[in-house]
């Protein structure tokens, strides 16, 4: 996906949340969307079964005006967490700009965020993406949680974070380290401008 | 003017009617001279101008402690400008000036109708643009309201970001009494701040004021003040606070706009200048109605171009365009929305259609020069016809006025009305070609102490008698009688 387009003067990043199921990937989306303007987002597609974990995908795009001359837009996706739609996965995953792997912070849940980050690897390498180069900022949800049944920040730096990228405690349900999350990726996304013009 | 310490980005209160603003203000403070330059702020006083021209500086300073702000209201700054000038002192003013980062200038307003200074603000606003120093300005009128405001500063303010402020909303005065009564440690009672809040004041100014009141007559008085109670102390008509509206759910912290505004500065910081300049100067024009086919040609330039050169010639063209559009709608109001008028690569197209309009006001053509009274073929049948003529080209609106030739078609009456129309052309235009020797007539004397040597045998050929020059007009009148 073209990040910034001359022609048209116009700047659209997809980020896309990644992350095992239940992990918080869709209530972040929805605590953004509750934030934002109502004329400035558009409508919230999501896809649930009934027992509400994602099927498909949801999409929010964020319509942020002209910004220094540029009609700037987020789209923001998340995939499903469960194993068996990978194939949703790395269709969602095309074309990213960048990546917010959303972590589940409860202990039991480690093999699960371990899981899903190695197919975040595998599903990138397919798609042709750099790993190294796309950015990627890891949330540490749920930190809310009763410490006993979670991992710190730290202990899941050492378990997910080999690769040092950028990452955010948060509580996505009450709404804290949302936005924080989202404005890493967004300068970690539009810092690769430069690089990526058409 | 030092920074007011309480005038910061976390003091001031955001809602509906300032986001724009708000945002746009921490943009410019954490990215000066790179995305809106030059910022205009507009309200109606006490609505928080002059706070966030404040939080700007304060908060650039945080970002980069070296950086330097200038922040003054324009009184100030016209005062530094003459103090500098009665000191001869002028070039100390202008160092201090543009050796900023920041400059932030408060009530522009009372630049009404000094040119001396719009043009030293131009000046110092085109050095520190170039230099990429952020300009911050406020008033409390957009740059266009300004009477007497030269028009390249309106202009230059135009192509930065004016952005204006409004009363604050319900949510928004609850918020600032709620936040001002923490501060100052007074309680309400339930409903008293919501009613005070209901009470559309003017300016923010007035609300504090309302609540100051309000917390002053409750440390007086053991009895805590209810929405009533509060109503009739502010002497609201009936002794009754206006209706007090639901109380409205907690209003979530402005996360959005700080998203924006973070977004906002990382692009600009990594949008090249000249194209972010570019970028900007097309979303100006092409919200103005021009196409801009050349800018964004321009924009597509992978190598760094040198886009000053351009916008200005650009801006030329335009300015050309209003100029020639101005003059065609003056004589065609239908022929100003031609399409030519809204694209500067046509201003030819634009200048070959009022140059065509121009020719179609011509006056219509003069009398044709072949029709003269030399040749006309004089005789009896039109005798009378020809010496009228001559007459009345010779003094016209005096003599045979109006004139009126009948005959049948095919006799010579136009050529008659040619032949007058040659004769007074050539008499208006004396002077203008040139046949003259240039000096005005001093003096008139009477026709008959001058000699006249008319040779003109065409005015006496067929007459009846040789007259002399006096004679020539006696006999004209014995015509007449005849």
């Amino acid at each position: 996906m073209s990040l910034v387009n001359f022609t048209t003067r116009e700047i659209t990043c997809k980020i896309v949340y990644y992350g095992p199921g239940r992990s918080g990937k869709t209530t972040n989306l929805q605590y953004i969307y509750g934030r934002v303007p109502e004329e400035r987002r558009g409508r919230m597609v999501s896809l649930a079964t009934q027992t509400d974990r994602t099927l498909f995908f949801d999409f929010l795009p964020l319509e942020l005006g002209s910004i220094s001359g540029f009609k700037t837009r987020f789209q923001l996706y998340t995939v499903p967490g469960q194993v068996y739609y990978n194939a949703t996965r790395k269709l969602v995953l095309q074309g990213s700009d960048g990546v917010v792997f959303v972590v589940d912070s409860q202990a039991r849940q480690l093999d699960e965020n371990i899981e899903s980050m190695q197919n975040l690897h595998a599903n990138l390498l397919e798609q042709g993406l750099d790993i190294r180069t796309l950015p990627v900022i890891l949330q540490y949800n749920k930190q809310d949680l009763p410490p006993e049944l979670i991992l710190t920040p730290a202990e899941l730096d050492e378990a997910l974070n080999f690769r040092a990228w950028p990452s955010l405690p948060a509580d996505a349900i009450n709404g804290h380290g949302v936005f924080e999350t989202l404005k890493a990726a967004s300068e970690a996304v539009l810092r690769k401008l430069s690089e990526e013009r058409t | 003017m030092d920074l007011n310490q309480l005038f910061r980005f976390d003091t001031f209160l955001v809602g509906a009617s300032n986001r724009l603003a708000a945002t746009a203000a921490r943009t410019v403070a954490q990215t000066p001279g790179t995305a809106y330059n030059p910022l205009f702020i507009y309200s109606a006083t006490g609505l928080g101008k002059t706070h966030l021209l404040m939080a700007i500086g304060q908060q650039a300073k945080q970002v980069a402690p070296t950086v330097v702000v200038e922040y003054l209201t324009l009184e100030e700054f016209v005062e530094a400008f003459h103090a500098a000038v009665a000191a001869g002192q002028s070039d100390a003013f202008r160092n201090r000036f543009g050796n900023v980062d920041i400059l932030l200038i408060d009530d522009v307003q009372f630049l009404t109708h000094r040119r001396e200074m719009q043009a030293e603000l131009l000046r110092l606003i085109g050095q520190l643009q170039a230099a990429d120093k952020q300009i911050v300005l406020s008033s409390d009128c957009p740059p266009a309201e300004i009477e007497g405001l030269d028009e390249r500063l309106v202009s230059g303010f135009a192509g930065g970001l004016i952005v204006d402020m409004g009363r604050p909303d319900f949510e928004t005065r609850l918020a600032i009494l709620r936040r001002r009564s923490e501060e100052r440690g007074a309680e309400f009672g339930p409903g008293v701040l919501e009613a005070v809040a209901a009470f559309e004041a003017a300016n923010v100014r007035e609300l504090v004021g309302t609540l100051n009141r309000l917390a002053a007559f409750q440390a007086v008085n053991e009895a805590p003040l209810t929405p009533e109670s509060a109503a009739a102390l502010l002497g609201w008509e009936g002794g009754e606070a206006p209706a007090v509206p639901a109380p409205p759910p907690p209003k979530p912290a402005d996360e959005f706009s700080d998203f924006l505004s973070d977004v906002t500065s990382v692009l600009a910081r990594q949008v090249e200048a000249w194209r972010r300049r570019v970028a900007e100067a097309i979303m100006r024009w092409e919200g103005e109605g021009y196409r801009t086919a050349r800018l964004e040609a321009l924009l597509n330039q992978s190598a760094p171009v040198s886009s000053e050169a351009a916008l200005r010639q650009f801006e030329r063209d335009v300015e050309r365009l209003r100029e020639l559009e101005a003059e065609m709608t003056g004589m065609d109001p239908t022929g100003g929305g031609h399409a030519a008028f809204r694209d500067p690569d046509r201003v030819a197209d634009a200048e070959a259609l009022v140059q065509r309009a121009r020719e179609g006001l011509s006056p219509p053509p003069g009398p044709s020069p072949l029709w003269t009274f030399e040749g006309y073929a004089g005789g009896e049948a039109n005798k009378v016809a020809l010496t009228a003529a001559r007459a009345a080209s010779e003094q016209p609106g005096r003599r045979y006025n109006p004139l009126v030739l009948v005959g049948p078609a095919g006799v010579g009456k136009t050529h008659l009305l040619h032949a007058i129309g040659n004769v007074l052309v050539k008499a208006r235009k004396f002077k203008e070609y040139q046949a003259a020797n240039g000096e005005e007539i001093r003096a008139l004397e009477p026709i008959d102490r001058v000699p006249r040597m008319l040779q003109a045998a065409e005015l006496t050929d067929g007459l009846p008698f040789q007259p002399d020059e006096v004679e020539l007009i006696e006999g004209v009148k014995e015509i007449e009688q005849v």
